[in-house]
């Protein structure tokens, strides 16, 4: 619930509640979404990272993304087998498709309309039609199927299974699985590099990032860490962004509790920023000047100014963040 | 001998242009489970006037569920893999049914589903084989020690390694004096010897070791009263190795001190738990409850672990498995994903699955070891159970 501690900051929110009244209005807000897969809520920060909200959502919400237009966030919650759809400026829930089989995490189709989601229990995955609420099709994975990853020109879908150690390959036009690739334990989530030639698939148990060659499909690289006074065992990278000039790339370490900061060309580890505990989520922001990382085991947010490589503010969130949205552009 | 027939890995396999292996078709990797029928350790079997079922069953599918999930890596590398099950007769040979299966086609592995003894003995029986074996049941250290096998692998932990677990709990808890009961039976014995093993090793102090006797009897009440039998001393803690469980059971809020009870009952150390809600094993337990209509025992996930090595193994190694099994199931490069966070691996010396411990109560888990700040020079696992230099195998 919001905290309101002090006059200033009730009216503050009172503004900001009235500007937030026309979904017309609803873009570049400067607003941070984080769902929280326990508590089942949504918080929202504002550009000077302050709570200034926190909603009810469906049942553990995970993945989150905006909708084509940005006017929503479309959220998945595995608890109550539901996909959302929330206004981005009241957060009500404006549609909701029910029975879809445990959604984790998903990927937006370029068209704006059919959404590939990983469904954990049914190792599947299955293409969602945002307009009819029907799924259009089924692709069989290992079980665990877990991150999903999109070319920008929408023919290629990965997805990665997290107890078979694939990553499966989706050929969008042909409707089915083409390639298999085998990656270190547990993969989790992608970064494909702005020129989309390489595929990087963070592997949780494995400890590694695994790179892939976008033409071969073999694996050309590999990434390890050993962040500061922490043990190799802790070392469980999950999620990983990379900066529109393909120079950075940010890969959350889990129970080691460290950002890694690569640096692309070259591969290599340039820095290890200390967190919170079990960062998972990651999300820069539009000038990649902010990265927001999900603390999973402490309930909160950590904000790191890029520049300067380090954090700036750890902000309590909910319970069990996981995914993290900002709507600055 | 019955063969209940193959099961997984078969269908669905023309699929996938991944591989040159693709042209001739899959290879078969065969793993077998070998069990007897009419085995004691899962006879049906109710607590007094049926007020609770105790019966323990059979970790088969476990073992099927890890072939299963494994279809779609298998037909990544050009590989099927098959369980087979061979459940012998009341008086047949294990070794000899054994020997004839891997004469008649090529066997990856054996998983081990028998009795103690006999569990020793097939891994003798079988020393001239490359074939690794696998046992998921038994928890004994002298299988791990005087009576190991080198081609004996374990996948659930030792009882040293579940009271190193539940030792290095109650040292982060400062719960530092344990009161231990112990019946008289060997197999209780043995476990109150290694908790006061490992409460050597972390620190704690043993207030007192006394033995217990189920009954009402007057005349022994000094060893059947639960009050008489914990009022004499102060501690922390009472431990209680009861492996019937049925005296174990009534411990709880009937200690003569308001103090938890470990071991048996309370807080116990086990492999796996239904309600273990971290590191991704919801989704293992799911996979299992929806497949098979009950919750995942340890020895079911134990059975699981055994099956989800050798298909690691096969898949990690560089020609598949085809002829160097049992090196890559104990080479450094393996990272088992078992659900418990740690990467599992082989021990080389004994052939022990490294496992994180849980320690749970009936509906919750609530601690994990190796506990934060406990240490090891090479992996943290191996703060439980017998280290390299502990070991001995004649």
């Amino acid at each position: 619930m919001i905290v309101l501690r002090s006059l200033g900051f009730t009216a503050l929110l009172a503004t900001m509640l009235v500007s937030l009244g026309a979904p017309a209005e609803a873009k570049n807000t400067g607003l941070i979404f984080v769902t929280n897969e326990k508590s089942s809520t949504l918080t929202v920060l504002n550009a000077t990272n302050e709570v200034v909200k926190s909603v009810k959502t469906c049942a553990r919400p995970r993945g989150m993304r905006p909708t084509a237009d940005q006017s929503g966030l479309i959220i998945a919650c595995g608890d109550d087998n539901t996909i959302g759809i929330y206004d981005i400026a009241t957060l009500k829930l404006i549609k909701r498709y029910r029975d879809v089989a445990d959604p984790e995490t998903f990927a937006l189709h370029p068209d704006g309309k059919h959404l590939y989601v990983s469904n954990e229990d049914d190792s599947e995955a299955t293409v969602f039609d945002l307009e009819t609420g029907e799924t259009t099709a089924h692709f069989p994975t290992g079980a665990e199927p877990e991150g999903v990853a999109m070319t920008r020109d929408g023919k290629l879908v990965f997805v990665a299974s997290e107890a078979a150690n694939l990553v499966h390959v989706i050929d969008v036009a042909k409707g089915e699985v083409v390639k298999n690739l085998l990656t270190d334990t547990r993969p989790r989530r992608f970064a494909l590099t702005p020129d989309e030639k390489e595929l990087w698939v963070s592997a949780e148990i494995g400890g590694v990032v695994d790179i892939f060659d976008m033409t071969t499909f073999e694996q050309k690289g590999r990434i390890e860490f050993s962040p500061p006074n922490m043990r190799r065992e802790q070392v469980t990278p999950v999620d990983l962004v990379m900066t529109r000039d393909g120079k950075r790339a940010y890969v959350s370490l889990g129970r080691a509790n460290h950002v890694a900061v690569i640096d692309a060309a070259t591969r290599t580890v340039v820095d290890y920023i200390l967190v919170g505990q079990r960062p998972w989520g990651l999300q820069l922001n539009h000038d990649e000047s902010r990265l927001y990382v999900a603390n999973g085991l402490s309930d909160d947010i950590t904000i790191i100014d890029t520049a300067a490589q380090k954090p700036i503010v750890s902000v309590p969130v909910g319970e069990v963040p996981y995914g993290i949205y900002i709507d600055d552009h | 001998m019955i063969i209940r027939g193959l099961i997984a890995g078969l269908i669905a396999m023309a699929l996938l242009p991944t591989g040159p292996a693709e042209a001739a078709g899959p290879r078969m990797v065969t793993i077998a489970y070998v069990d007897r029928a009419g085995d004691d350790a899962y006879a049906s079997s109710r607590g007094y006037e049926g007020v609770y079922d105790a019966t323990l069953p059979s970790p088969f599918p476990g073992a099927a569920l890890a072939v299963s999930d494994a279809k779609l890596v298998g037909q990544a590398i050009g590989v099927a893999f098959a369980l087979e099950h061979i459940t012998l007769t009341a008086d047949a040979d294990a070794s000899a049914a054994i020997t004839k299966l891997m004469a008649e086609k090529p066997v990856a592995a054996v998983l081990l589903d028998l009795p103690l003894t006999e569990t020793a003995a097939v891994a003798t029986g079988l020393s001239g084989v490359t074939v690794p074996l696998f046992q998921a049941r038994h928890r004994d250290t002298l299988l791990r020690q005087a009576a190991c096998r080198s081609n004996l692998f374990h996948t659930l932990p030792s009882w040293d390694m579940l009271e190193d677990a539940l030792a290095q709990g109650l040292v982060v808890r400062n719960w530092r004096r344990v009161l231990v009961l112990e019946s008289a039976e060997a197999e209780d014995k043995a476990v109150s010897a290694a908790f006061q093993r490992s409460a050597a090793k972390f620190g704690l102090i043993v207030a007192a070791v006394k033995t217990f006797v189920s009954g009402h009897d007057p005349r022994q009440r000094e060893s059947n009263n639960l009050r008489l039998l914990t009022g004499d001393t102060d501690y922390d803690a009472v431990f209680v190795a009861d492996a019937a469980r049925i005296f174990a059971r009534s411990l709880p809020y009937n200690t003569m001190l308001p103090r938890p009870v470990i071991g048996a009952a309370g807080l116990m150390p086990v492999a796996w738990h239904p309600f273990w809600e971290r590191q991704g094993a919801p989704q293992l337990n799911r996979r299992f409850a929806k497949a098979n209509r009950r919750a995942m025992t340890e020895t079911d996930w134990a059975a699981w672990a055994a099956v989800r090595a050798i298909i690691e193994s096969t898949v990690r190694s560089k020609d598949h498995g085809a002829t160097s099994l049992l090196d890559s199931l104990t080479g450094a490069g393996l990272t088992l994903e078992l659900y418990k966070g740690n990467a599992g691996s082989f021990r080389p010396w004994n052939r022990q699955l490294r496992q994180p411990i849980l320690l749970a109560t009936e509906s919750s888990v609530v601690g994990f070891a190796p506990v934060e700040g406990i240490l090891h020079q090479s992996n943290t696992l191996d703060t439980l159970g017998l280290d390299e230099p502990e070991f001995s195998c004649p």
